[in-house]
């Protein structure tokens, strides 16, 4: 019977289209990072800004040690300005030869040892790093091109793995054919879920100047680029450019301006604030067409990239929220549908308890309330949505659940004396999972629109992530619909998918009818 | 003796009458304290100079219409004595009115319900028999001479005689002012207002603590009030004339026409005992729970007519006799909208004629550049008085060091921002004072964008990147600061946004945590913040004592400085301005504060932006003010043809 | 009823309360930033005394609760002074907004209860009556192209978020757009002085669009609850029997498949209300309308407690008497014409 209904289900064109969208959606959110993002994934370049910067600690760092040193401080804190030394050695060294540091070098021997005057090594060290710091004078430094590759290393396990489960899943329905649902899962997913922990265990989190600002650091030649390569739309979703606000889309008239970035249209729908725009390395030109394909906002940020990374927030926050709501109304709907007595009384009481709360009020009020110190706002909008919505599953399942412990063979079971928890697990839940999968897919429909509205009106919002019902909230007016018509097209689509894929499951669960003719 | 309140001769008190600052209409001030008011609607398109720079003349003022305001929220109620709000300031600006106050235009401290304000010295003699008295109090090297109406009397300077200058005042209020029932108003009023900042009972907490510097008030006769301070205050005189006035015979039981008013309070009382007199608690309940806290009897040109959570409507008042400030329109309405983007609709639904908080957004927005917009309305910006900073709690071990503050500063770029956010509609605060007071120094800058000096300066204080990890550190602590913003501010969001990018440049991480007010103002006044985003708003001349005086400083005190500043050459040059009687001398000692503080950096002093305001073109005579709101609601008068006006006021 | 009433407001009460930061400040002055010659320590203190801020958790639930006033000036039995002796829920009292003292919440509550609920009830009879026939039609013409169409049409109206279908609409219909319909508030101020036909015309056409709104997501769903249950009834043994009896089809349906099939629907108006409710919020934002959902809202971003506990309270009373209709209408229905036939 399964694989019939497996059949009927993949047949309906309603599944089609909806896990077709699911997928889509579902890619482009897991590659957000790679599609969008302000840091290019190779850089052939020489970092000048660095050894300056490096040049310039140097007779700081020394005077540090001389005052831990003269303050009598931890040898600890002595050591950690001696490290800190090296590493600006270690970073110089190859711009400049190695006779330069032979000074500093021999000072910084000296204090390695015991039995020292420390405050006299400490003198001589400072003298050594002032005579280092004006031997490499303005152009004595060469820096060494350096192949890096910024957006790679800034993904941490969770993004790998986030960024690996497409192909995890493509896998795991390839491997079906051959082996067992669960088999296939594990086999598919094993090496993806390795490889996301040995980079969660290696990932070191990047440096804090070379984040977001890459791009003006090569504005300023800090960075002096060679080659570089970006992702499609080079631009981060929280990389402000302030010049920039409100601009509507590139490809539109309205969002015309000359090379100098003044406006030229004629309607006066775009002013750039400041009267001309300030671009930056590797992007797309001032008046280029492509530029921001779905415009900016407020701060100036493209709305392309924030789309795109919203549907991160928006679909985990779905997924996860009909997944607990699925979890806890499955398993109190079965327990109350089989085990019944007590157990289904106490359960029925506290659904029909649950239902007389005003569910959006709740959310509303329970998100408003919670501290984004103690909670992080994600989880206590999935948190607040399970606990609200599990009625409608438990009530479904517990349905099931009922009329199929009435049903015949499990009668039978029962007569023959079979365990009830194998009953249970044996006859009774295989059955109920169909309705159960149909309650999941209305549930995760309605956790995304809940959590949009939500993040329309401005409650449970993470200041640092985007999440699409916050984009509309944020951009909401006729003035500037540009900003809000796409977020809302992936918003609706999101759910839509989810509401065709339940209804065919649905569909696909009901034995056939007879078709009438037409009364 | 100080130049602000004019000071003459004992026997000429009852001669003299003072005139209002005749300041003209175009708003220059008095010479040497040019507070850079722009002329009358300078913003209306029919006053916009010609090729050879020349304004149109505005047209001939008329009489009469109603005028419709919006506000954010309206007052409770009118008692300012007991609530001190900015709205219920501007709602009691035209039904009621204070002795003196600061001049609009000038911030000259003029009479306004007084005729005239006179300031005498107070001299003591502690040992032997206590003597003081009053008199204009001259300083002969040996001794001190002080005028009397009988004559010069020679006291010898020694230690048990203390002379305080400018702590006596005595106002002679003007002839024939009634309230607006009928009864006429005099000294005991001025003094019973007074009385109840002594009356533990009245919850008048709010100014409380200022007026019980005032040591005693006295009734000389129906029209003279005298005030005598315990010490010498730069801040006394406005303080006393900003006392508010209340009707003794609506608010004081102890009055004998008290009983005719409300009869029921003393039927009531004299019920449960028969020999009931009325004492402090009663005047306390009749003062807290007046009927006409909210139908408030006022000594101002308007009167109120209706009321209601929405609407406040005031008429003309028929005891107001001066013509000169009179009001141009009938009828004001302060109509209640706390939305911003409501307001704006509601001023295109005609629903209301005047809107002060147009939002950047509607300001630029295609319906303000639209021509049937400009058909009907015009746009403008004028000053506001508050401006907003992050503070830096200086007592953190991170940002104790000043080099640490102003490197922050030196990382910001305050003047981009500036250009790109504000487009320009917003000035960049150089210190504690606006920039548009008297108090504030023009030739002190804002510390430069400059970022490598500010990564030189945190260099110097020792922080510098020891682990790597691209973030500052010493001692093991990495530089990161939590700034705490308030959560449905977006200006303010944004602004953190930017700061966090600036600062990340210089290897600093800023944590943004958004809260609501209420947690935000917890966790101030619990000093458990590293830094926090906020707002001042200033009076004309406000005491920097509170906000930068080390006394406020230990986290017990509540108060305005929470960011625990204690620097002895700032306490010591507020003591010395506080002291200072002399106007000018004054500010210049500010000028001094001012640098001191900016040196420092116990803020990160950010902007004082404009306010944006939209109306009707048919509204003239806009003037913008030094005093908030920030512009003459008196001086506005519908043009000539408009229906409904006159031109005469009668 | 009454036990699930108190649970509600304990509930509500203690996750209101459970609120971080001061309470006591949200003050007037709030909106106007801080002046600085303001004694804030002590306008605090008098406010928390007033607000019994400082009271055990009980007594600020009973005080809220009512009929009796606990406040410093309150009711004499408890130590006021008796000034004021009957606050609270029982009392029809919920006190004053704490962002313009001086309004009582009750007050505001019921003028905005008088534009939430008709627009409510408009909602509600709008889905139905456009939902049932609907539903009925596509599930009688099941298999043919036409009801296929409404099926999915149904299913994209079910999808739409509303806040988005209301925004498309203001572009579409609005000033911006086509300039159709008005798309702001209730009424215009052109109307106030107008005739009472002039102003109920007014007030309609302002409603067109938030009722529509309010009521797309419930006449989705509606719909498809009213095809799946009159498929499911065209298929029971009864109906069978009464074919075999010889009644024409349309008969059949007419008497004993519709009615029977509209038994559950009706049990959904339970759930149908507190959906409108909680839609309301996102509706009345956009529109600018002030009804119950959006003084809610603002006073959630307030943080004005009294404002939150009364119209939280006011939805739960809401949904029961909801649930209530629905409890009453099917026993109303039901013995009438139950002929035969399960139920689930």
């Amino acid at each position: 019977m399964r694989s019939a209904v497996e059949q009927r289900f993949s047949a309906s064109r309603g599944a089609r289209v909806g896990l077709a969208i699911l997928a889509i959606l579902g890619l482009l959110a897991a590659w957000a990072p790679f599609l969008a993002s302000d840091v290019p994934f190779v850089l052939v370049a020489r970092d000048l800004g660095t050894l300056e910067r490096a040049r310039s600690e140097l007779v700081p760092l020394a005077e540090s040690y001389e005052r831990a040193a003269r303050e009598d401080q931890a040898v600890s804190r002595l050591f950690a300005d001696v490290a800190a030394l090296e590493s600006r050695i270690d970073r110089l060294a190859p711009a400049a030869s190695a006779r330069d540091f032979t000074a500093l070098r021999a000072a910084l021997a000296k204090t390695r040892e015991s039995n020292v005057d420390r405050v006299a090594v400490a003198a001589e060290l400072v003298a050594a790093a002032r005579l280092t710091r004006d031997a490499l004078g303005p152009g004595r430094l060469v820096a060494p091109r350096e192949r890096t590759f910024p957006l790679l290393t800034r993904l941490d396990g969770f993004d790998v793995l986030v960024a690996l489960a497409p192909i995890g899943v493509a896998l795991a329905l390839r491997l079906r054919r051959k082996l067992r649902t669960t088999r296939a899962v594990v086999f598919a997913f094993a090496p993806i879920l390795a490889v996301s922990a040995v980079v969660g265990v290696l990932h070191v989190e990047p440096r804090l100047s070379a984040q977001g600002s890459l791009k003006r650091a090569i504005a300023r030649v800090d960075v002096e680029v060679e080659s570089a390569v970006f992702a499609p739309i080079p631009f981060g979703f929280a990389e402000t450019n302030l010049s920039e606000s409100w601009r509507p889309p590139t490809w539109l008239s309205s969002a015309r301006v000359d090379v100098d970035g003044r406006s030229t249209s004629a309607s006066r729908a775009y002013v750039p604030s400041a009267g001309r725009i300030e671009a930056n390395p590797f992007e797309p030109a001032i008046d280029a067409l492509h530029r921001h394909v779905l415009g900016t906002d407020a701060l100036g940020r493209d709305i392309a990239a924030r789309v795109l990374w919203g549907g991160r927030r928006s679909l985990a926050i779905g997924a996860a929220a009909a997944v607990l709501l699925f979890a806890i109304g499955s398993v109190l709907g079965v327990a109350a549908g089989f085990l019944g007595g007590f157990v289904d009384v106490v359960v029925s009481r506290t659904i029909e308890v649950v239902l007389c709360f005003p569910a959006f009020f709740l959310v509303l009020v329970a998100v408003a309330w919670t501290d984004p110190d103690v909670v992080p706002m994600s989880l206590a909008v999935v948190l607040v949505i399970a606990a609200v919505g599990w009625t409608t599953t438990a009530r479904l399942v517990r349905a099931e659940a009922l009329r199929v412990a009435a049903s015949g063979h499990v009668l039978a079971a029962r007569a023959l004396g079979v365990a009830r928890v194998e009953i249970l697990f044996r006859h009774v839940l295989p059955n109920a999972v169909g309705p159960a999968i149909v309650a999941f897919g209305f549930a995760a429909g309605g956790a995304i629109g809940v959590e949009s509205s939500l993040a329309f009106l401005g409650l449970g919002v993470d200041v640092a992530f985007p999440s699409w019902g916050g984009l509309v909230g944020s951009a909401r007016g006729a003035d500037r619909s540009w900003a809000w018509i796409a977020p809302g097209i992936a918003v609706f689509l999101a759910v839509l998918a989810w509401v065709l894929v339940a209804e065919a499951a649905r569909a696909a669960l009901e034995p056939r009818r007879a078709i009438r003719s037409a009364p | 003796m100080d130049a602000s309140p004019p000071a003459f001769r004992f026997a000429a008190i009852l001669a003299v009458a003072f005139l209002p600052s005749l300041a003209a209409s175009d708003g220059a001030g008095l010479a040497g304290r040019d507070l850079k008011l722009p002329p009358a609607d300078s913003f209306h398109p029919d006053r916009q100079p010609d090729a050879s720079g020349a304004r149109p003349p505005m047209p001939a003022p008329t009489w009469g219409g109603t005028l419709t305001v919006h506000t954010e929220n309206l007052p409770r109620h009118l008692n300012l004595a007991l609530s001190s709000s900015a709205y219920g300031r501007r709602v009691a600006s035209q039904v009621h009115g204070w002795l003196a106050l600061y001049d609009p235009m000038t911030l000259e401290f003029e009479p306004q319900l007084a005729q005239a304000v006179g300031v005498l010295d107070l001299i003591t003699q502690k040992t032997g028999e206590p003597r003081e008295a009053y008199g204009v109090v001259q300083d002969l090297v040996n001794e001190w001479e002080l005028l009397t109406p009988s004559g010069p009397v020679r006291v010898r300077k020694s230690e048990d005689v203390i002379v305080s200058k400018g702590v006596v005042f005595t106002f002679l209020l003007r002839e024939g002012l009634r309230w607006h029932d009928g009864h006429p108003f005099d000294a005991e009023d001025v003094r019973f207002s007074w009385s109840i900042y002594g009356n533990p009972a009245v919850r008048c907490d709010d100014r409380r603590w200022q007026h019980q510097k005032i040591r005693s008030c006295e009734v000389l006769d129906a029209r003279t009030v005298r005030f005598v301070y315990s010490e010498q205050y730069f801040h006394a005189a406005i303080t006393v004339g900003d006392l508010f006035l209340l009707p003794r015979h609506l608010y004081d039981p102890t009055d004998p026409d008290h009983e005719k008013a409300d009869p029921a309070f003393h039927a009531s009382r004299r019920a449960q005992d028969k020999n009931w007199k009325p004492g402090p608690k009663d005047i306390a309940d009749c003062v807290n729970d007046n009927v006409h806290n909210r139908e408030f009897v006022g000594l101002g040109p308007y009167k109120i007519a209706s009321w209601t959570d929405e609407v406040l409507e005031v008429e003309r008042a028929p005891t107001w006799k001066d013509d000169a400030r009179a009001g141009h329109v009938d009828r004001i309405r302060w109509r209640r909208i706390a939305d911003y983007g409501a307001a704006f609709r509601a001023l295109i639904a005609g629903e209301v004629d005047l809107l002060d908080a147009v939002t950047t957004d509607d300001y630029f927005g295609s319906i303000a550049s639209s021509d049937d917009f400009r058909a009907k309305y015009y746009t403008g910006t004028h000053r506001s008085q508050s401006y907003w900073y992050v503070g830096w709690n200086t007592r953190s071990p991170k940002l104790a060091d000043p080099r640490v503050r102003r490197a922050f500063a030196h990382l910001t770029d305050l003047e981009g921002y500036l250009t790109s956010y504000y487009r320009g509609l917003a000035r960049t605060m150089t210190g504690p004072f606006l920039p548009t007071s008297p108090a504030c120094d023009p030739s002190i800058q804002p510390l430069a964008h400059d970022a490598g000096l500010a990564e030189s300066l945190l260099s110097e204080a020792g922080w510098i990147d020891r682990d790597g990890d691209g973030i500052r550190d010493q001692g093991g602590v990495p530089l990161e600061i939590e700034v705490l913003v308030e959560a449905k501010n977006s200006a303010t969001q944004t602004f953190a946004a930017k700061f966090r990018e600036d600062l990340a440049r210089g290897g600093v991480r800023l944590k943004v945590t958004s809260l609501d007010f209420s947690a935000l103002d917890q966790r101030k006044t619990e000093r458990n913040f590293e830094a926090v985003q906020l707002g001042w708003a200033m009076a004309p001349e406000a005491d920097p004592e509170q906000t930068w005086h080390s006394r406020w400083a230990p986290s017990d005190k509540q108060g305005g400085n929470f960011v625990g500043l204690a620097d002895p050459a700032v306490d010591a040059l507020i003591a010395k301005g506080q002291a200072e009687l002399d106007f000018d001398a004054r500010q210049r000692i500010w000028h001094q504060l001012q640098a001191r503080i900016m040196e420092l950096q116990p803020y990160l002093f950010c902007y004082a932006p404009s306010r944006k305001f939209a109306m009707l073109r048919t509204i003239r005579g806009f003037q913008e003010t030094a005093v908030d709101p920030n512009w003459d609601l008196r001086a506005l008068y519908f043009a000539p043809g408009t229906p409904g006006t006159r031109d005469r006021l009668r | 009823m009454i036990p699930t009433f108190l649970g509600i407001t304990i509930v509500v009460f203690l996750a209101v309360h459970a609120a971080p930061g001061d309470p006591a400040a949200v003050l007037e002055d709030a909106l106007s930033g801080m002046s600085s010659d303001v004694d804030l320590a002590a306008r605090g203190a008098r406010f928390r005394a007033e607000h019994l801020l400082d009271a055990s958790l009980a007594r600020q639930y009973l005080h809220f609760l009512g009929p009796f006033d606990l406040s410093p000036d309150g009711h004499a039995w408890f130590g006021g002074s008796g000034r004021r002796a009957w606050h609270g829920l029982l009392a029809f009292d919920f006190g004053d907004e704490w962002g313009r003292p001086g309004v009582p919440v009750a007050r505001e509550i019921a003028r905005r209860l008088r534009v939430t609920v008709p627009l409510t009830a408009a909602a509600l009879f709008f889905a139905y009556i456009v939902a049932i026939p609907l539903g009925a039609w596509s599930a009688l013409r099941d298999g043919t192209k036409r009801s296929s169409a409404i099926a999915a049409l149904l299913v994209l109206l079910h999808a739409m978020p509303a806040f988005w279908l209301a925004l498309l609409l203001i572009l579409l219909l609005g000033p911006t757009g086509l300039d159709l319909l008005p798309v702001f508030g209730l009424a215009s101020s052109a109307s106030a002085n107008a005739s009472l036909a002039e102003r109920a015309y007014d007030v309609v056409l302002h409603s067109i669009l938030p009722i529509f709104v309010l009521a797309a997501g419930s006449l989705a769903w509606l719909a498809r609850h009213v095809r799946g249950s009159v498929l499911q009834e065209l298929d029971a043994d009864y109906v069978r029997t009464a074919r075999a009896t010889g009644l024409g089809e349309r008969e059949v349906v007419r008497r004993h498949a519709l009615p029977n099939a509209l038994l559950p629907v009706l049990t959904l108006l339970g759930g149908a209300l507190p959906a409108l409710v909680g839609g309301s919020v996102v509706v009345e934002s956009v529109f600018g309308i002030e009804g119950l959902g959006a003084y809610a809202y603002e006073g959630l971003l307030r943080r004005d407690l009294n404002v939150i506990l009364a119209t939280t309270t006011l939805s739960a009373v809401l949904t029961l008497v909801g649930m209530l209709l629905s409890d009453v209408a099917y026993a109303l229905v039901d013995p009438r014409i139950r002929v035969g036939g399960v139920s689930a």
